[in-house]
């Protein structure tokens, strides 16, 4: 201890540079301290807020449109044709059975051709859209003979009732001038496509 | 020097001083003066070789306090009287100062007394004159010249010792004689007046002259010391000892200078530690705000994902489904034909807005030509409805006889004019109109 304070006598201006020093180091090192943790913190909270406005804005802007589908009822008519869509080589089946009974119903025999279908562009759901030509003619037209257009109009009402998706493209009607001789239809069937 | 201690503490309580500060005028055994021929130089080289005689010629061990100061001018020579004292003994003098509370300021050789006490007297005799001054505890002998000492030494012996001092002052005179070659033209002697007249008798028995110069008072160095001023030309004080003072205050500045920055760092710091407090409380209610925007944002992410592709294949329906005309079309068109007119073909097609429509017809009984009116009759009746025809169109039948006989395109067809009766009347018609 002796020989430590004699040390410290003998290196007095040392000493005094130290006892200054020392305080102003440790001054600097606490003030650098706290201004680089403050403003690291001061830095994460406008992030922050900057985020949160972000999210804010983000989140309106969604709103909008939430409320702009709902006004036009999106998902309630989005759910109706979903659920018209025929489904599928097994739906398009069902629906041809469907509209060939409709027709002998209402004295017609039906000739149907399918084209090859489209994707529908921009869709996440594989809707096809398959172009078919609809050949109704009435059931005794192998005698040339003629039937009531009425008949057609019933036909043509209960395809549109169908809750398959049919979309009319051409219609073209020929007549004798004593009655109809047959009808020709080109349509769209919007057909729900699933991946096999 | 605990006697010097006690003697100086005493004083200081009895007189009631609170000064703080002493001056020293110091005869002692171990203060040495001696004579140094130094060749010319700048100042920083002077004060180096003097340096390096102190170093070689102290009379005493261990580090020395020191002054230098230059010698009257002899001969062609020049050279510089130094004053030396042991550091230890600098040291315990401040000490013993410091015990009395008292700050030293200056330790000044008793030989600084001296030319004052030559000046006091008459100089009228001459020089060089060798001046001895009898002190408590020996002499101080200082050859003058008239500008200045040439020497000073200070002779510890007892003062009542009469040959001893005659003997020093000879050996004085010689010394002077040799080393500077000039003859001391009188000896002054100063001091208490019984031991310099014992001095002078023993000087005058061995041939000596002297001058009784002065009689020292008992309050003599007081009344010097008083008068010599704050700033003593030869002071022994050590520099950092005399500055002593000074670093302390500044030393006490500069701590609390230090202090008050810590001080005042340890509030910024507390003070921005408060603020980054708030800060980090502030965070957390953002974070907190911002996984609810998130957790919300991500939800509506959700459904506005599902609602997009809801919309784009409800907008994709809406963009090529037409109103289905086709259901009532036929009947309209049957209400609104007018006998015998019937119709035979009906086209409908889609177009970018509504239908197009185009629709052909006769007259009931095959072959019978279409009667004046009626088509437009038929235009008429639809007029109000919701089909709008553009070109309304009755064909014609084939020319029979002599017009199949001319060539179709041929001119000369147009040199006959052909009356009302011969023109064949139309047999079909062909509408063409838009619903919307």
């Amino acid at each position: 201890m002796k020989r430590f304070q004699g040390f410290l006598r003998r290196k007095g201006p040392v000493r005094e540079r130290l006892l200054v020093l020392v305080p102003l180091v440790i001054a600097a090192v606490l003030v650098l301290g706290s201004s680089l943790r403050w403003v690291r913190t001061v830095n994460m909270t406008s992030r922050l807020t900057r985020n949160v406005g972000q999210m804010e804005r983000d989140l309106e802007v969604r709103e909008q449109f939430h409320a702009r589908a709902r006004q036009t009822a999106i998902e309630e008519r989005h759910a109706e044709l979903r659920e018209r869509l025929v489904e599928g080589l097994e739906g398009c089946r069902e629906w041809l059975t469907r509209v060939t009974c409709t027709a002998a119903h209402h004295g017609f025999r039906v000739g149907i051709k399918f084209g090859t279908g489209s994707r529908l562009p921009g869709q996440e759901l594989p809707v096809d859209l398959v172009p078919l030509n609809l050949e109704f003619l009435p059931q005794n037209s192998s005698e040339g003979e003629s039937c009531h257009s009425a008949h057609l109009i019933g036909l043509l009402y209960d395809l549109e009732s169908d809750r398959a998706p049919l979309q009319v493209v051409e219609l073209t009607l020929k007549g004798s001038g004593r009655g109809l001789v047959s009808a020709s239809i080109v349509a769209r069937l919007w057909v729900f496509a699933p991946p096999l | 020097m605990e006697e010097l201690g006690v003697a100086l503490r005493r004083a200081v309580t009895e007189l009631g001083s609170t000064v703080g500060k002493g001056a020293l005028l110091l005869a002692h055994s171990q203060l040495a003066q001696t004579f140094l021929e130094i060749p010319q130089g700048s100042d920083a080289v002077i004060r180096q070789l003097v340096a390096r005689e102190v170093e070689r010629q102290k009379p005493f061990s261990g580090p020395a306090v020191w002054q230098d100061e230059p010698s009257a001018p002899y001969g062609n020579g020049t050279g510089r009287l130094l004053h030396l004292l042991p550091r230890a003994v600098h040291d315990d003098l401040a000490a013993a100062f410091r015990s009395a509370g008292l700050q030293l300021t200056s330790v000044i050789p008793v030989s600084e007394a001296v030319p004052e006490l030559n000046s006091g007297s008459g100089a009228a005799g001459g020089y060089p004159v060798l001046v001895g001054v009898l002190i408590p505890g020996g002499i101080v002998l200082s050859l003058r010249q008239r500008d200045g000492a040439l020497l000073v030494r200070s002779i510890p012996l007892p003062i009542c010792d009469p040959e001893r001092i005659g003997a020093e002052l000879r050996r004085t005179a010689s010394f002077a004689r040799q080393q500077f070659q000039i003859s001391v033209a009188r000896i002054c002697l100063a001091g208490p007046a019984i031991a310099v007249e014992e001095v002078r008798r023993v000087g005058a028995s061995s041939g000596l002259v002297f001058e009784v110069w002065a009689e020292t008072a008992l309050d003599y160095w007081a009344t010097w010391a008083q008068t010599y001023g704050d700033q003593p030309r030869i002071n022994l004080l050590s520099r950092e000892y005399s500055e002593a003072p000074q670093r302390r205050v500044r030393s006490l500045w500069s701590q609390r200078f230090g202090l008050t920055c810590l001080g005042l760092a340890t509030v910024l710091s507390l003070v921005l530690e408060f603020h980054r407090t708030k800060e980090v409380a502030d965070q957390s209610h953002l974070r907190m705000e911002l996984t609810r925007l998130e957790k919300s944002v991500v939800e509506a992410r959700t459904v506005n994902d599902r609602m997009r592709i809801q919309a784009l294949l409800v907008h994709a329906w809406d963009a090529t489904v037409r109103l289905p005309v086709y259901l009532w079309l036929p009947g309209y068109l049957a209400e609104r034909l007018a006998d015998p007119l019937v119709v035979t073909n009906l086209y409908l097609v889609t177009q970018s807005s509504g239908w197009r429509l185009r629709l052909a017809g006769c007259v009931s009984s095959a072959g019978q030509a279409i009667p004046d009116n009626t088509v437009s009759s038929f235009l008429t009746e639809l007029s109000d409805g919701p089909l709008q025809f553009e070109v309304g169109v009755a064909d014609s039948p084939p020319l029979i006889g002599r017009s199949n006989l001319v060539m179709t395109g041929s001119w000369t067809q147009r040199l006959e004019p052909l009356t009302q009766e011969s023109r064949p009347r139309p047999t079909r018609f062909q509408l063409e109109g838009t619903l919307p």
